[in-house]
């Protein structure tokens, strides 16, 4: 069999498997389902209790709708940053090694997951928008859009990856994925910029991941905060560094457990 | 060629020993020191030792899931560290039967993943993961869920996911732990009917009559090195193990003897001798007791069991 | 006596392995403070600056309590998994113990430090917004805790219950978790909620917890309002007698091993 059929076959393995764990206990999707609304309206009001007044700004409700599409987007591929370290305790990793199985695409088993959820629970969110708080949904921009999506899909998929590498030998990576599921959308454009302080606005823009988040919001409500080329191309540069990043760090994970027989970056 | 060839091979670990809250020391375990072996091609070579001997370092190092810190191991030819990726097509691996699968796939679905992984393609796969499932008598339960799984379940699972790239060497470390006599015997027969192909199995075990009965080599290893070398008939020969000739003498009382003597199970007297020539001892005590007039009823050489020869070597 | 002594054992054997998990304890003192800080910088923004300390007071004092509701129901969904994964629960059932004495413990000690971990953060905030003057308020809080977590708990065992169920601590364990923080008044008040929401809430727990500890850390909480949490004890008693009920029907029936 030739290699890129030996690729393409792992791949699809990979994907199946992911989906065949993800399908076997329908617990787990009815949770998903009744889950991702409750967690919609909490974080909605958890913000808004400050100021109930923009619950009747149709600018306002859109605008936060796309911001917690960016976590949902965020956090669905955080979490799969966990997966490797659980293969690794359960004995997968050593015998996907043995196939001659790269990290990378044994990651993508539990991205599919990330993909779906982000597919059920992207929408599922935009509906509970619409039918719970009443918010006209609008995208200004449609075709920036797309580009956000696919970029900080990918973006975040190569992320997961190096991340689970650095977290691989963790005995509770959960908590670091916890904490960065909120950090990293909320500080880096999530919230949309027009509405924050003068001071800081030019503070979020050092932030890496705000070229991968703030073209979602800024696609939807129409105002980017720099020239959306600009946003985009440094964006498409951050994703090609992260996937590079990514190789190299599983590399080196790699070297680091043939040599010490431990899987661990440190 | 050899199927499996190393010379000097090293591996220390460091690790920390904690001996308080605060206090904590660095430490090195020597987990192989200077290890050679040489494995022919389509035979069942065993590796005995105590627990952290170094068994599986040796497994992980020759399988390339590590690399050693000197010394050098060749696989069907290749050289693990150089090779690794040839060395992984030809190979089959288990180390700890109760892990490596995924528990909310079945035991097909789990094998159909890693055949996939080695490049097959699903119906390949499938077609071999159903055989092998019935060649290690896993048979319908291969449809089971893996959580739901007994030990002995998974450690045929774990043979058979050995099995599924048709490779031409295995490691198989403890293969039959958890197992009931029936599937161990099973397993036994798998081994044997393996190397009768030709294929090369490199296996651990704690079980001496499994080793005994299976092994064409069997190799001691304490302490990162190997202490001994040979068939199991050789490593008794090369130790000088007693053999110990137990004649039964149909008399009332015990015999008049200076050779020891024991009340045996049939209630008759049982002249007992250790020795390291069993054949003419045992005619020397048959020929005394006849001599003295007894009639002689059952007659017994017992051979030193290779869970002896452990025992001796490891306590040298 | 003997309960006594076995249920000490349990909680010394307990607790000795949840402090040894430090990072937990630094992620439980730790969420509070950044998701609080996170919607008041986003309150700010969105007021022009409006947004008061005490405001952040009240969700901090809210997300403590959260993460308390969310590590115990949790706590509790895992302890049964882990317990079935590692034979753990067949050796509890099989042992002259009684298997609500050993849960029961089990949830003593993740009461114990919440409470202790709740001092901590309340303490911050207390200092930060009213000062240290303020600070005996905790005494008060740790007394109405240690009565109000009691139906908590019995809520609990009915997790776990569903945990062996389901046989899947993680999905169980969000759905209750999702629920119970999006109704139970922690970041906003209820009033918020659209109506059969705030019922849910009101007949859950938490909120009467939550609204209990912020007005005793304001100085203005009255016995009377003990009332509600005598009745919520029919949750301990719930779930009690739930527990005995799957303890007979379900575990021995269908066994609980994984």
């Amino acid at each position: 069999m030739s290699g890129r059929a030996v690729f393409t076959g792992r791949v699809f393995a990979e994907l199946e498997k992911g989906l065949t764990i993800y399908a076997r206990y329908k617990i787990w999707l009815f949770s998903d389902l009744i889950s991702w609304p409750f967690w919609t309206i909490f974080f909605f009001l958890s913000f808004l209790m400050y100021a109930p007044s923009l619950l009747s700004s149709q600018y306002h409700l859109n605008a936060f709708t796309w911001s917690f599409f960016t976590f949902i987007l965020v956090s669905s591929f955080m979490w799969a940053s966990n997966f490797l370290a659980t293969s690794a305790q359960a004995g997968i990793l050593e015998y996907v090694i043995i196939t001659g199985c790269s990290i990378r695409e044994h990651m993508l088993g539990r991205s599919i997951v990330s993909f779906i959820d982000l597919a059920v629970g992207g929408p599922l969110l935009l509906l509970i928008s619409a039918a719970g708080f009443g918010t006209r949904l609008f995208v200004a921009y449609p075709h920036l859009m797309f580009v956000a999506l696919v970029l900080a899909s990918a973006f975040f998929y190569f992320f997961s990856s190096m991340l689970a590498v650095l977290l691989v030998s963790l005995r509770s990576p959960w908590i670091i994925i916890n904490v960065a599921q909120f950090i990293i959308p909320f500080t880096s454009g999530a919230i949309p910029v027009e509405v924050l302080p003068a001071e800081l606005r030019s503070i979020i823009t050092y932030s890496p991941f705000f070229y991968i988040i703030h073209p979602i919001v800024a696609s939807a409500t129409g105002q980017y905060f720099l020239p959306p080329g600009l946003v985009l191309t440094v964006g498409g540069i951050l994703c090609l560094a992260t996937y590079l990043a990514s190789r190299v760090l599983e590399d080196v994970l790699l070297r680091r457990a043939l040599r010490h027989g431990k899987f661990t970056i440190f | 060629m050899s199927a499996i060839a190393c010379e000097g091979l090293r591996k220390y670990y460091r690790v920390k020993v904690r001996r308080s809250f605060f206090n904590r020391i660095d430490s090195v375990i020597k987990a192989l020191d200077d290890v050679s072996l040489e494995v022919e091609k389509g035979v069942v070579f065993s590796l005995v030792g105590p627990n952290g001997a170094g068994k599986t370092t040796m497994v992980k190092i020759l399988s390339t899931l590590l690399i050693p810190d000197a010394g050098w191991a060749r696989v069907g030819g290749y050289d693990v560290v150089k090779q690794a990726g040839r060395v992984r097509r030809i190979i089959g691996l288990v180390l700890a039967p109760d892990k490596g699968f995924y528990t909310r796939l079945t035991g097909l679905e789990n094998l159909v993943y890693y055949g996939r992984l080695y490049g097959l393609s699903k119906g390949e796969a499938t077609r071999k993961a159903k055989e092998l499932l019935e060649l290690t008598g896993l048979g319908e339960d291969g449809m089971r869920l893996f959580e739901e799984y007994s030990l002995g379940m998974r450690a045929k699972l774990s043979i058979a996911k050995a099995l599924i790239n048709d490779p031409e060497i295995v490691f198989l470390d403890e293969p039959t732990i958890g197992l009931d006599p029936l599937s161990a015997r099973r397993i036994r027969n798998l081994i044997k009917d393996l190397a009768a192909g030709g294929m090369t199995v490199f296996m651990t075990s704690h079980n001496m009559w499994e080793v005994e009965n299976l092994s064409n080599t069997v190799a001691v290893i304490k302490s990162g090195s190997i202490v001994a070398k040979g068939s199991p008939a050789e490593l008794k020969e090369k130790l000088k193990l007693s053999y110990r000739v137990e004649v039964e003498v149909i008399a009332e009382s015990f015999p008049d003897t200076r050779l020891p003597v024991t009340m045996g199970e049939r209630g008759y007297p049982v002249v007992t001798v250790t020795t390291n020539r069993p054949s003419e001892d045992l005619v020397k005590v048959i020929d005394e007791m006849r001599g003295k007039g007894y009639s002689i009823g059952m007659v017994r050489v017992q051979e030193p069991s290779l869970e002896e020869v452990l025992t001796q070597v490891l306590s040298s | 006596m003997r309960a006594l002594n076995q249920l000490a054992g349990i909680v010394e054997a307990e607790f000795k392995a949840l402090i040894r998990e430090a990072g937990v304890f630094i992620f439980v003192v730790f969420f509070p403070f950044m998701i609080s800080l996170l919607t008041y910088g986003a309150g700010q923004a969105l007021t022009g600056g409006a947004a008061s300390p005490t405001q952040w007071f009240y969700q901090l004092i809210g997300f403590t309590i959260m993460m308390i509701a969310l590590t115990m129901s949790s706590s509790s969904a895992w302890y049964f998994r882990r317990g079935m994964m590692t034979g753990r629960l067949e050796y509890i059932l099989a042992a002259p113990i009684s298997p609500l004495t050993a849960v029961l413990s089990s949830a003593l000690t993740n009461t114990i430090f919440n409470i202790a971990y709740f001092i901590v953060v309340a303490a911050i905030g207390v200092i930060a917004v009213y000062g240290a003057y303020y600070l005996a308020n905790i005494l008060g809080v740790i007394l109405f805790l240690a009565l109000a977590l009691l139906p908590v708990i019995g809520f609990n065992l009915l997790v776990g219950i569903l945990t062996i169920f389901f046989r899947e601590p993680e999905p169980v364990a969000n759905l209750i978790n999702a629920i119970v923080s999006t109704v139970s008044g922690f970041a906003y008040p209820i009033i918020l909620l659209p109506s059969f929401l705030q019922i849910l809430g009101l007949i859950l727990p938490y909120s009467h917890i939550v609204d209990g500890v912020r007005e005793i850390l304001a100085g203005s909480f009255r016995l009377a309002q003990l009332s509600p949490h005598i009745f919520l004890l029919g949750y301990l008693i719930l779930g009690l007698a739930v527990f005995k009920v799957g303890e007979a029907v379900y575990v021995r029936k269908s066994g609980v091993h994984w």
